[in-house]
């Protein structure tokens, strides 16, 4: 299944080169790219440590910025199949009725 | 970073991310669906997080890397060569920093070096 993220591209992609420079890493939007970008680093390198078994297992830097991103697809992918779903119902806003029928697809596509 | 904060970070995280595509595909989210969606990504990272350890941990490392993450991504065609791409304009970043740093610290060097040679010259005259 193709992510729905290149279907429905938001404005505030932009292109390759631009995303790279300015979404590093960063979980938040606008125009705090850059300052987030440490802050989104050390929310996301919490919430894997929070999870590891081994004391001793560490995280390299450009691994910790992948993962920031994923999460973000993840986040983002929710949001849009979501909205996907509440527009082919004809709804104005989108409840959790649309998220429960778009999550089992999202899942196993991560 | 106990639970309970972390959980709400994460929730104003997605709430963020929500109301950016909120707005532009010009659809509202309930409060219910962004903490549904919060709840699911929370839960999501303790899956990633143990199967990045595996993954590091059957390589015989201690240290997570990208090639772990880009294991996790195996599921979707268009979402693994999407991280792929964004791994390298990571690296790409990465390496264009490093490079502007090192040239800053080898200007200053210069800087801090030319005084002296100046010195040198006359008093050779």
């Amino acid at each position: 299944m193709t992510l729905v993220l290149h279907t429905f591209r938001p404005p505030w992609m932009g292109s390759r080169g631009r995303v790279a420079e300015g979404w590093v890493g960063s979980l938040v939007c606008g125009k705090r790219e850059r300052v987030c970008r440490n802050r989104a680093g050390e929310l996301v390198s919490k919430l894997l440590h929070l999870h590891f078994k081994d004391d001793k297992t560490k995280v390299s830097g450009d691994a910790l910025q992948l993962m920031a991103e994923l999460l973000k697809i993840f986040v983002v992918e929710a949001a849009i199949r979501s909205v996907r779903q509440a527009q082919a119902e004809d709804l104005a806003q989108v409840g959790v009725e649309q998220l429960e029928k778009v999550l089992p697809q999202l899942l196993l596509d991560f | 970073m106990e639970n309970p904060r972390l959980k709400a970070a994460v929730h104003y995280t997605v709430g963020c991310l929500c109301e950016e595509v909120a707005s532009d595909k010009e659809m509202q989210f309930s409060k219910q669906t962004i903490a549904a969606i919060s709840e699911v990504t929370f839960q999501q990272c303790e899956n990633f997080a143990k199967d990045l350890e595996m993954f590091a941990r059957h390589a015989k490392r201690s240290t997570i890397n990208t090639e772990d993450v880009k294991l996790l991504a195996r599921r979707s065609n268009s979402l693994l060569k999407y991280i792929t791409e964004k791994n390298e304009d990571i690296a790409q970043f990465n390496l264009e920093r490093k490079a502007k740093k090192k040239k800053k610290l080898e200007d200053e060097n210069k800087n801090s070096v030319e005084p002296a040679e100046a010195g040198v010259v006359e008093s050779e005259n």
